[in-house]
């Protein structure tokens, strides 16, 4: 029973999805492009998480792109001159999209600049209690 | 009185937020079905391939679809949208508009045959993708799917689902035109 346990455990990290692999790298290397890309029928799921006819062909184009020896970056321009941009979860930066990666820094320098002003009238308030507690010292009323 | 009016800016500002969220939303629903599937591919030349003819099990490559326009279309049996667009294929194909060349998408061949036995066959002729890796080379999401190819082997137009008249008329006649002129 065990010995089927571990035979059947030690099967599972060698392949995905009927993809038998010769290293472990090569599996893990798989495992993460496929959960990189979005399937195209399914909208909001990535390759590894659909049953889709669609995602087991990429899938398999993958790994035979992998077999063929293309890089990452070959890979995702392969699948982006095809489907399109639409395919990245990660979305490039390109004219189109300089807002949606300006924007969070745009927003994060304002919300900074916005806290330094609090923490400066703070800082004032501070002073004019200090002030406040000086005179009160110096003039000895309690 | 600056202390009110600061109150009252800070009162309001969830206001224009929700103003902005409206604003955006509101291109994003004007933007329509169009922007779905971005034209990818488009303005490209059509894939190398080679595989069989279904009927007559011959080989076809890229080579055999250059010299006059085609719609190329990608269809199964087993896909039930295509039978949405099978009479606007047969229509095309019978008044001798466009030659059409039809991509058998992960079928099995004797479904395929049925399938064009029972319901008619607008295909010129058909080429068998059982794998899905032709289609995978043209960015196909799903059958159905069509591809307008001109005489050079450049794809001029592309419909993602079922071939509609308005798509066709749109998208794809008025090519044809510019070649008659």
């Amino acid at each position: 029973m065990l010995i089927v346990l571990v035979s059947f455990t030690l099967s599972m990290t060698q392949s995905i999805d009927g993809f038998v692999f010769e290293h472990e790298s090569e599996r893990k290397r798989f495992a993460r492009l496929i959960e990189e890309f979005r399937c195209p029928q399914c909208v909001n799921t990535n390759l590894a998480g659909s049953d889709a006819p669609i995602a087991q062909d990429l899938r398999r184009t993958i790994f035979s792109l992998m077999r063929e020896g293309k890089s990452d970056q070959e890979i995702r321009n392969y699948l982006r001159e095809r489907y399109g941009d639409f395919i990245l979860f990660k979305p490039r930066f390109t004219p189109g999209t300089w807002a949606l990666w300006g924007t969070p820094i745009v927003l994060l320098l304002i919300a900074t600049w916005f806290l330094m002003g609090i923490r400066e009238k703070r800082n004032a308030i501070t002073l004019d209690l200090n002030d406040i507690q000086r005179v009160k010292e110096i003039s000895g009323i309690h | 009185m600056e202390r009110r009016l600061k109150t009252r800016l800070l009162l309001v500002t969830p206001l224009i937020g929700f103003g902005i969220l409206v604003f955006f939303l509101g291109i994003g629903f004007r933007l329509g079905k169009h922007n779905v599937h971005p034209s990818a591919m488009l303005n490209d030349p059509f894939p190398e391939f080679s595989s069989v003819t279904l009927l007559d099990d011959e080989a076809i490559t890229r080579q055999d679809l250059i010299g006059t326009f085609r719609l190329v279309n990608v269809w199964a049996s087993w896909c039930t949208a295509c039978i949405e667009e099978h009479n606007l294929l047969l229509e095309l194909a019978r008044s001798g508009t466009i030659s059409i060349i039809g991509i058998n998408y992960r079928d099995q061949v004797q479904d395929a045959k049925m399938w064009l036995y029972e319901r008619g066959n607008p295909y010129e002729t058909v080429v068998v993708d059982a794998q899905g890796e032709i289609c995978v080379d043209l960015g196909v999401y799903g059958a159905p799917e069509s591809f307008l190819v001109d005489a050079e082997g450049i794809i001029r137009a592309k419909q993602v689902g079922v071939l509609t008249r308005t798509a066709w008329m749109e998208e794809f006649q008025p090519w044809l035109e510019v070649k008659a002129e």
